[in-house]
């Protein structure tokens, strides 16, 4: 089960959190200040943390901040705030980056635990999304007159079949498996080669370039977004 | 009473009467008078048929001519043109009042000399008996267009000077005090005159002359007495005037609201009583003035410690509160799912301490609400912004985050010739980040978001598009609402309170712009704010209730 770093300085407070929380099956670790929620955040291992705003030693704010300057994936930690004050929530919505919800005091424990549970679902989705593009699928595609068969590794065209590169396959089969998703330069080129983008790069322009030549009349279903990404025209149209 | 319409009637046709007459108009009337004086004076006058000679007094003629000259000098009209055509103009009425004349005499002496019958050859004509045909005319020339010259200068001087008087103290005050020189020099004069010539036995034709020579040297003596009074006119003017002067300029210092002004007080005059009341008025209105600031003061403070009262209260009261209702829930929560028994009695006790805990939560929840309708009202500072390093710093710091958790790319994309905008740079930042939040909620990862600025007729569009899911139609027309969220944000619980939006669109209405949404479902949603370009707008600061 995941585990949420609780930072709360209200001692009853934290601990009535702490005992809703885990009765929803969660691991809870709890923190009375800003400093002592920094240091266990980098030893332990955490999947979301509830913050309070007014802490002793450090705010939840500046904890926030620092939180999103550390190296590594923790820096991407689902944050819920929990503020006593409402003119705080404008800024903790729009002006400050990095809360993915917030809370005002007094609050329903039922409502915490829902919305905990719907950040980490959120995360879950955003996982197994990534996971899903990442992983082999065995499903065979087909889109129109365009059919992809992972496990053959090959694809037809009008049952004519296509000489691809392993890169043009990869892309290809990620496009095909959602279409109307749109993906950025450097994510394809993430899927791709498994590398970091780096500005500036061609690699992927010319890969759908070559695709869209060896896909002959079906190469215009490969639509660019805003000149720095790619995607499949959603709706069937092989005779447009 | 009628005599006085009828007098005043008299006045406004006189003043109609002067420097209003066309060139052409003015002209026509001196001639038609120059021809009335001399077409008379020469029918009247005896000629012998045999030397053909004129016998009038030239004195009469030439007098005509200043009369004439004068008469079309005070008709003619000064028009508002460019100096050297006014000269022009005037200077062709001068001619031309010079030459006409001569020629009615030529006409007149044909018609009444040679037409009776006489040979006569035009060269020995001698006019008056005296002189030459050709110095006649040079006389009348010289009566006629010189005069007319001499009088028109003296027109312009008197039009300045009169403007001048009218638009300055001092020079109606020296103006009043040389009409009562000359006056008093001119009742010295006249009488003078008058006595002089009463003792000379005089004709008709004498008398003319000699009038004409008392005004000339009345004028002289006028033109030695008047600048001498005028220099001591204009001294005492000046002392006059530099008092009024002083008050002139303390008034405008008040009005500008210098309050401490005060003018010192000299003599015991009507001028010095309004010093004196400047003074005392001054001082009344200071001391109001300070009165009513520090009275604005106290007030604010007042209002400023009440409001953190209200503030700091319902905020202090917040956690305790929540941790009440915490751990009542809880203990609840235990009962009913049956982990602990508890006695009838304890568990009513609770249920009434759930309620009122929760009655005790919407109080303060009214409190709240006070309190941020006092203290939560955004400030806006509008300046001119650069909105192009606004976006661009926006997606710099955006971005690493937005990668590292759900590989979504965030990029500027700026068009060309954007010019700054009249914005609160915080509240637009505040404006995109919610945007970009919310675009970064609903966007799976791969995907883009772009935040872009455009320039389109006097406004920048800044907006945030995404490759996100889109917003369905029906959905569009409430997503502006308070705590409204989209079906799909409930169902796959992707955070966000609904609040994110609303405020947008306040923040932007309240920097006097609009924002717009365009949205395919499926393919992604296009938020577009559109703000004013900074183009001398005007800066104020505004205020909008939050």
């Amino acid at each position: 089960m995941a585990t949420i770093l609780l930072v709360e300085d209200a001692l009853e407070l934290a601990e009535v959190i702490a005992r809703e929380l885990e009765s929803a099956g969660y691991h809870v670790l709890a923190a009375g200040d800003g400093l002592s929620a920094l240091d266990l955040l980098s030893k332990e291992a955490c999947e979301l943390m509830v913050l309070d705003w007014m802490l002793p030693r450090l705010d939840g704010l500046e904890v926030l901040r620092q939180v999103r300057r550390m190296p590594g994936p923790i820096a991407s930690i689902p944050v819920l705030m929990l503020t006593a004050r409402g003119e705080e929530m404008d800024r903790v919505v729009g002006l400050e980056v990095g809360a993915d919800d917030y809370l005002t005091k007094p609050f329903s424990m039922r409502e915490l635990v829902a919305r905990v549970r719907a950040l980490l679902r959120r995360e879950e989705v955003i996982r197994q999304t990534l996971r899903a593009d990442a992983a082999p699928q065995g499903t065979v595609l087909d889109y129109g007159v365009l059919e992809l068969n992972p496990e053959a590794h090959q694809v037809t065209l009008d049952g004519a079949s296509l000489d691809l590169s392993p890169t043009e396959f990869t892309l290809l089969h990620l496009l095909l498996r959602s279409p109307g998703r749109a993906f950025s330069r450097a994510y394809l080129m993430e899927a791709a080669w498994q590398e970091v983008s780096i500005g500036g790069d061609r690699s992927v322009d010319n890969v759908i370039l070559r695709l869209r030549k060896k896909l002959g009349t079906m190469g215009n279903l490969i639509e660019t977004v805003w000149g720095i990404g790619y995607r499949l025209r959603p709706e069937h149209g092989g005779a447009e | 009473m009628r005599a006085l319409a009828i007098l005043r009637d008299a006045e406004i046709r006189m003043r109609k009467l002067w420097l209003t007459a066309s060139p052409l108009r003015a002209l026509s009337e001196t001639l038609l008078l120059a021809g009335l004086v001399i077409g008379l004076s020469l029918l009247a006058a005896p000629h012998t048929p045999t030397t053909a000679i004129v016998q009038v007094d030239p004195a009469l003629i030439l007098l005509s001519g200043p009369v004439c000259a004068t008469w079309c000098a005070l008709r003619l009209r000064p028009a508002h043109r460019v100096w050297w055509r006014e000269a022009l103009v005037e200077g062709s009425v001068g001619i031309i009042l010079g030459i006409l004349p001569f020629t009615i005499v030529v006409v007149s002496v044909y018609i009444f000399v040679v037409d009776r019958g006489y040979q006569l050859q035009l060269p020995t004509v001698r006019v008056f008996g005296v002189f030459p045909l050709a110095w006649f005319a040079a006389l009348l020339f010289g009566a006629f267009s010189l005069e007319f010259v001499v009088a028109r200068m003296g027109v312009r001087v008197a039009l300045l000077w009169n403007h001048m008087r009218r638009t300055q103290l001092r020079w109606s005050l020296t103006h009043a005090q040389l009409l009562a020189a000359a006056l008093a020099s001119l009742t010295i004069f006249i009488p003078i005159s008058l006595f002089t010539l009463s003792f000379r036995d005089l004709s008709v034709y004498r008398l003319v002359p000699a009038a004409f020579v008392f005004v000339v040297l009345t004028s002289l003596g006028l033109l030695i007495m008047l600048p001498s009074s005028a220099v001591v006119s204009m001294f005492l003017a000046r002392y006059m005037n530099r008092r009024l002067e002083t008050l002139t300029n303390a008034t405008a210092a008040l009005r500008a609201g210098d309050y401490s002004v005060r003018v010192p007080v000299t003599g015991e005059d009507e001028v010095a009583q309004l010093q004196h009341d400047f003074n005392t008025m001054a001082g009344e209105l200071e001391r109001a003035m300070r009165d009513l600031q520090a009275e604005r003061d106290t007030v604010a403070t007042l209002l400023r410690s009440r409001r953190e009262l209200v503030a700091g209260v319902s905020h202090d009261l917040r956690t305790p509160v929540a941790t009440l209702r915490g751990y009542l829930e809880s203990a609840r929560a235990r009962w009913e799912s049956g982990a602990e028994q508890l006695p009838d009695m304890l568990r009513r006790d609770l249920s009434v301490m759930e309620r009122e805990t929760l009655a005790l939560q919407s109080l303060i929840d009214d409190l709240f609400t006070l309190s941020r309708a006092e203290v939560d009202r955004l400030e806006m500072h509008p300046e001119a912004t650069d909105a192009v390093s606004l976006a661009r710093g926006l997606v710099a710091s955006m971005a690493p985050l937005a990668w590292q958790r759900s590989r979504i790319e965030v990029v500027a994309d700026i068009g060309p010739g954007i010019p700054p905008v009249m914005v609160d740079p915080h509240r637009l930042e505040q404006a995109l980040r919610n945007l970009a939040q919310n675009a970064l909620r609903h966007t799976p990862p791969g995907g883009i978001i772009a935040i872009s600025v455009s320039a389109d007729a006097g406004r920048v569009l800044v907006g945030v598009k995404d490759t996100g899911e889109g917003i369905r139609p029906d959905e569009l027309p409430h997503i502006w609402d308070r705590f409204y969220r989209g079906a799909s944000a409930i169902e796959k619980g992707s955070g966000g309170t609904g609040l994110g939006l609303a405020l947008v669109k306040e923040l932007t209405e309240a920097m006097g712009g609009t924002v717009t949404v365009r949205s395919v479902p499926g393919q992604g949603s296009c938020f577009t704010l559109s703000l004013k370009a900074a183009q001398a707008a005007v800066r104020q600061p505004h205020t909008l209730a939050g």
